[in-house]
């Protein structure tokens, strides 16, 4: 996913501005010049010029002016699910671990994943499986962090 | 001499040997397989050290990425893929000796020489630390804050092509770092009323988010064809390492000096390190038309200077908590987790702990020797694992271990914004390294600056009134203007060629 500088260089402008804008109702360190606010403000004020500097630099070198340009992965199905399926499965685990528990939400994860990669579905199958255990083995049983039980909450053990 | 007694037992125990030795197949394991970087084992280990004793969890991250380093050559040797950066610079000569039927010297070239190397950069961390340490036991806040400044003006300057793109990464780090109320005011900054970020960003979330979600879907993503393996057979490996030394004393010093020195520079690690040495090594060579046809000085002096740079890298972090590179600074994140937190008074109050380092960085690299060797025999299985049934197995690691920091769902969601971001930067050529220097100096350049503010009550000029801060201040000015003085003065010339 090729960006092109101007634009992003703007991108960073406007964060540095708005990181200035909210710093400015911060309050000062009683009798003190210094506050919470000198430091982010220092920083957003770095962004703004050097997010500036890229966009002007951006618009004066020569090369592509498109804005916004797809890798080779955007012509295949194939590639496009799998990034898919890497970030929506992220998402996914974030959201409804607590609810369905890790015992059920990584294999099925595991096994979206290893297909949306190209592996065979027993493959997959067997692979989600055995990542499944070893992982809540190591985690849970080795190391004592208490993965989400979710829907198998009673035979929690 | 207690103290030393006491950090030999630390070391070599039961428990702290099996954790050496899990490491280090992990760190021979990721770094053979091409793609997965050393910084992705780091990151990945992480999780695990958090469950360890302070000196186990030094100890794996130590044994991980000194093997990792290592194990990049076997790939960039047989598949010309370096399985991390530091590889990079010298891939196409031992893939070239591969080619040639040399495999062997290539690999053993590239093993024995990175432990050299490394024995090289210890010896440095062993004798200077702790002579910066006792020098740095007067440091205020104003020599740590122009400290700071430097080390990170040096990061974007020398670690990086792209100075502007690296400093807006730097500065988007500190920012980050600015969220919460982990700053001297205590006040909520950027929270928006969302009480999971008053105790700021988790650096452990970053971390994973950038340096192996993002890997994970970059290899989702990429369709470059699978590389095909170097069809020779490899056989004794230690085979003329004692005539290459005997060949190439000076190129195998040159290249572990270069090493520590640049490992040393914050923001400059391994990979640089390579680069630098191999251009020396072939400038200085008496045969310098034989480089990029598989000739092996090149690859002794920058495999000794890519391990080298690792210790090098931990004298900064150690004496001043300031990262040499990507990997110091997660070592640095788990430094303060464990309470150990860096700075000369690590010397002065638990001396045991430094000299526990200090053994397991020598140990890490003798047993890379065997552990290196048994890695390259199994090479070929290695190379022909299935990346695509193990991103997924990655994948999982990365949410299992962000999660299991702080049994937190919001940290997995942290973890994949910072990878979704962390990508969509890199493929516009944004170093993402950087941002992580950012996020581990932040609230320290922040803390030295407010306290040298009230201490200066708001005059600039007491930041230069101490003679080393002086100095330090001055040499940061200087490194900031010199782009714009070399522009004046190009500008000046040509005027004058055209007068």
């Amino acid at each position: 996913m090729k960006i092109h500088d101007s634009l992003l260089g703007l991108l960073f402008v406007m964060i540095g501005a708005a990181i200035l804008f909210t710093v400015a109702g911060y309050p000062k360190m009683p009798g003190q010049d210094v506050g919470p606010a000198m430091f982010p403000g220092v920083m957003a004020a770095a962004l703004v010029v050097f997010g500036g500097t890229l966009a002007l630099r951006g618009r004066m070198l020569p090369g592509s002016h498109r804005l916004f340009e797809l890798r080779e992965w955007s012509q295949s199905p194939r590639h496009i699910l799998a990034g898919l399926s890497v970030v929506l499965g992220c998402a996914a685990y974030a959201l409804f671990s607590t609810a369905f528990g890790f015992l059920i939400l990584a294999p099925m994860l595991l096994f979206v994943w290893h297909l949306a990669f190209g592996v065979s579905a027993r493959t997959s199958l067997v692979s989600a499986l055995l990542t499944t255990i070893v992982t809540w083995g190591v985690f849970y049983k080795g190391l004592g962090v208490p993965l989400p039980w979710g829907l198998l909450k009673q035979y929690a053990f | 001499m207690d103290a030393f007694f006491l950090a030999f037992t630390m070391v070599f125990n039961l428990e702290t040997m099996l954790i050496i030795i899990a490491a280090s197949l992990f760190g021979l394991f990721v770094g053979a397989v091409p793609g997965l970087s050393a910084t992705m084992a780091l990151a990945l280990l992480v999780p695990m050290t958090f469950f360890m004793e302070p000196i186990p969890a030094l100890a794996a991250m130590v044994t991980t990425s000194a093997m990792a380093i290592f194990a990049g050559d076997i790939p960039g040797c047989l598949l010309r893929m370096p399985g991390t950066a530091a590889s990079a610079a010298y891939t196409d000569e031992a893939y070239a000796m591969s080619r040639n039927g040399q495999a062997d010297t290539a690999l053993g070239s590239g093993l024995v020489f990175s432990a050299v190397g490394g024995l090289f950069g210890t010896a440095v961390l062993i004798v200077a630390a702790p002579v910066l340490a006792e020098f740095a036991l007067n440091f205020t806040s104003f020599e740590y804050f122009w400290l700071i400044l430097l080390g990170i003006t040096c990061a974007i300057v020398i670690s990086s092509d792209r100075p502007l793109k690296g400093a807006i990464m730097l500065v988007a780090g500190f920012l980050i770092a600015s969220i919460g109320m982990n700053n001297p005011a205590a006040f909520p900054r950027f929270t928006g009323g969302n009480t999971d970020l008053l105790g700021g960003i988790g650096f452990l979330p970053m971390l994973i988010g950038m340096f192996a979600a993002s890997e994970v879907l970059r290899s989702a993503l990429d369709r470059s064809p699978k590389a095909t393996i170097v069809d020779q057979p490899i056989h004794n490996v230690f085979k003329g390492m004692w005539a290459l030394t005997v060949k190439y004393p000076v190129q195998i010093l040159r290249g572990s000096t270069l090493g520590t020195i640049v490992g040393a520079l914050p923001g400059a690690g391994s990979d640089i390190a390579a680069w630098m040495s191999y251009a020396l090594s072939k400038k200085f060579s008496k045969e310098p038309e034989k480089f990029g046809t598989g000739h092996v000085e090149g690859i002794i002096e920058s495999g000794a200077a890519n391990n080298s740079a690792l210790a090098g890298a931990w004298i900064p972090a150690l004496v001043f908590g300031i990262p040499g590179d990507t990997l110091t600074a997660i070592v640095i994140g788990v430094l303060y987790m464990k309470n150990l937190n860096p700075g000369p008074t690590l010397f002065t109050n638990n001396p045991q702990n430094m000299y526990a380092i200090y053994i397991l960085f020598i140990f890490a690299n003798l047993i890379m020797i065997p552990l290196g060797w048994a890695t390259i025999k199994v090479a070929k299985k290695l190379l022909n694992v299935r990346r695509e049934i193990l991103l997924p197995i990655i994948l999982l690691a990365c949410i299992v271990g962000t999660f299991g920091m702080n049994n937190s769902a919001f940290d997995v969601g942290i973890m994949l914004v910072a990878g979704v971001v962390a990508y969509i930067l890199e493929e516009n050529d944004f170093p993402v390294a950087p941002a992580i220097l950012g996020v581990v100096l932040g609230p320290m350049l922040e803390e030295n600056f407010v306290k040298s503010m009230i201490k200066a009550d708001g005059e600039f000029a007491f930041f230069f009134a101490r003679p080393v801060a002086g100095i330090l201040g001055i040499l940061t000015l200087m490194v900031w203007t010199y782009p714009l003085l070399r522009m004046i003065w190009r500008r000046r010339s040509a005027r004058g060629k055209a007068a």
